[in-house]
């Protein structure tokens, strides 16, 4: 005599005038509770809609037009922006160095992130509260203020060269903005400066979610501390640095501040990234706002593409 | 004679303890002093002359009030503070309320179509802001007048702060 039979008899799926879907099987009661749920969502939903998703239509139609300022005319091929891009050197240009920050910086700054939130999750740390704010607060310095100092720092006549001649490690002051090379190493110290320390903050939280049974297996199984960091203490974190990889490429691909205020694209355009780019484009000289939507379309299609290689990489491990 | 023996174990071990630890913190200390290094340069600066600066000067020096006097001659430094101010407050509220109550929804109220909405949501957020810049910057142009800022609704913070 189970209990179950008189409700198993009583659901059967109807067809009602309340339609179909989850909520046709519903109460009056429960509909009313499912609506209200939906209606907290309304706000958040329709900022976002309006905001992100109706302005990313706008600028999918933007980059089929030409034409300067707001005298915008359909293109004639209707991709005529995108194969400009095609042949545009600058665009090249702006694209490798995109992505050379982004293959040297993050892989070099998560390493160094990781190593730092192992050093300061040791609880018998001492001053352990100065460490942590010590490594955090360039994070909360704006990328204006801080793009400055390190133009200033860097300068042919600033305090780096100036420690490097007092030291005699070199014999004459090193221009670190004037050379591509070396420009390019400035924007990637700076870059590691800022956010590393952000990142350590969330690998020490992932860290407190470890469970401290499975160090103490490892130790008694006879595991070093650096066999236990990689073998146990990584592979529990493997959500935390999915998440900081794809966000530590996110930011990269979109570095805008740096590139302008730091070299303001560099010793000619050589350190310049798509979104100063996109920025010249569109608001300096002769405003084009079909190609600059066409530019920041391919940007979006890379981060997305980058995104999802890294979602499928990081899911086919776990 | 087993308790000679632990004693005897013990000492050295003690001593080359105390020592083990030091390269942890000698590391900490060159990162630490790396991260704090520029923006110590930065407020000391702010008290020194353009020729100490450039001179790299690490001590502070009695230029502050000079300093300040000729930022505020030059920048509308209280107008900057106003908007900053506006900016932040507004869209940290704005952003507290909306996504609160959204949250709440999402948990309280839970179902599978609205986990896929927030899935789509959450999309939204990877959306670089290049791509909305363009058709925003037309939207807020024509709902300005020539003199105000386009209005803290238009601010990638709040969509971002979400």
């Amino acid at each position: 005599m189970s209990t179950m039979t008189p409700v198993a008899l009583e659901k059967r799926p109807k067809r009602n005038k309340r339609g179909t879907g989850a909520r046709r099987d519903m109460s009056p009661a429960a509909r009313r509770r499912s609506l209200t749920g939906w209606a907290f969502l309304i706000p958040a939903a329709a900022l976002i809609g309006i905001m992100m998703f109706w302005p990313m239509f706008q600028a999918l139609l933007l980059s089929f037009q030409t034409g300067r300022g707001s005298a915008l005319d359909w293109a004639d091929p209707l991709l005529f922006n995108y194969e400009r891009m095609l042949n545009d050197d600058i665009f090249r240009l702006t694209l490798t160095n995109t992505l050379l920050y982004l293959v040297i910086q993050v892989p070099i700054m998560l390493i160094s992130a990781l190593v730092l939130a192992n050093i300061l999750n040791n609880p018998r740390l001492r001053w352990k509260g100065f460490w942590r704010t010590a490594i955090f607060v360039p994070a909360a310095i704006s990328l204006v203020s801080y793009s400055l100092v390190f133009r200033t720092i860097f300068a042919t006549d600033g305090l780096v060269n100036d420690m490097l001649l007092a030291v005699h490690l070199i014999d004459s002051p090193i221009n670190w903005l004037g050379n591509t090379d070396t420009a390019r190493l400035v924007i990637i110290l700076g870059l590691l400066w800022r956010w590393t320390g952000f990142n350590v903050i969330f690998y020490l939280a992932a860290l407190q979610n470890i469970d401290p049974t499975t160090l103490e297996a490892a130790k008694m199984d006879g595991a070093g501390p650096i066999r236990t960091f990689f073998s146990v203490t990584i592979p529990q974190m493997k959500p935390m640095i999915l998440l900081t990889v794809i966000m530590s490429t996110n930011g990269t691909i979109q570095m805008f501040d740096e590139s302008y205020n730091l070299t303001r694209g560099g010793p000619a355009n050589t350190t310049m990234t798509m979104s100063h780019y996109l920025f010249d484009v569109s608001f300096q000289n002769n405003p084009n706002f079909g190609y600059g939507a066409a530019l920041s379309y391919v940007i979006l299609i890379i981060v997305a593409v980058l995104a999802a290689i890294q979602m499928k990489v990081g899911d086919k491990r776990d | 004679m087993t308790d000679v023996a632990t004693k005897l174990e013990k000492s050295p071990t003690r001593t080359t303890a105390r020592w083990r630890g030091v390269p942890k913190y000698v590391f900490l200390s060159i990162v630490a002093l790396l991260s704090i290094g520029p923006l110590y340069f930065m407020v000391v600066s702010a008290t020194n002359t353009t020729q100490d600066v450039l001179a790299s000067k690490m001590i502070p020096g009695g230029n502050l009030i000079a300093n300040w006097q000729s930022l505020t001659e030059f920048q509308d430094v209280g107008s900057a503070m106003y908007h900053s101010v506006l900016n932040a407050v507004v869209t940290t509220v704005l952003a507290l309320v909306v996504c609160s109550i959204a949250g709440y929804g999402f948990e309280v109220y839970h179902s599978p179509n609205k986990d896929r909405l927030m899935w789509v949501l959450m999309l939204a957020m990877m959306i670089p802001f290049a791509a909305t810049m363009i058709p925003l910057f037309q939207a807020c142009s024509l709902t300005r007048d020539s003199s105000t800022r386009p209005g803290p609704w238009c601010s990638p913070r709040l969509r971002r702060r979400c």
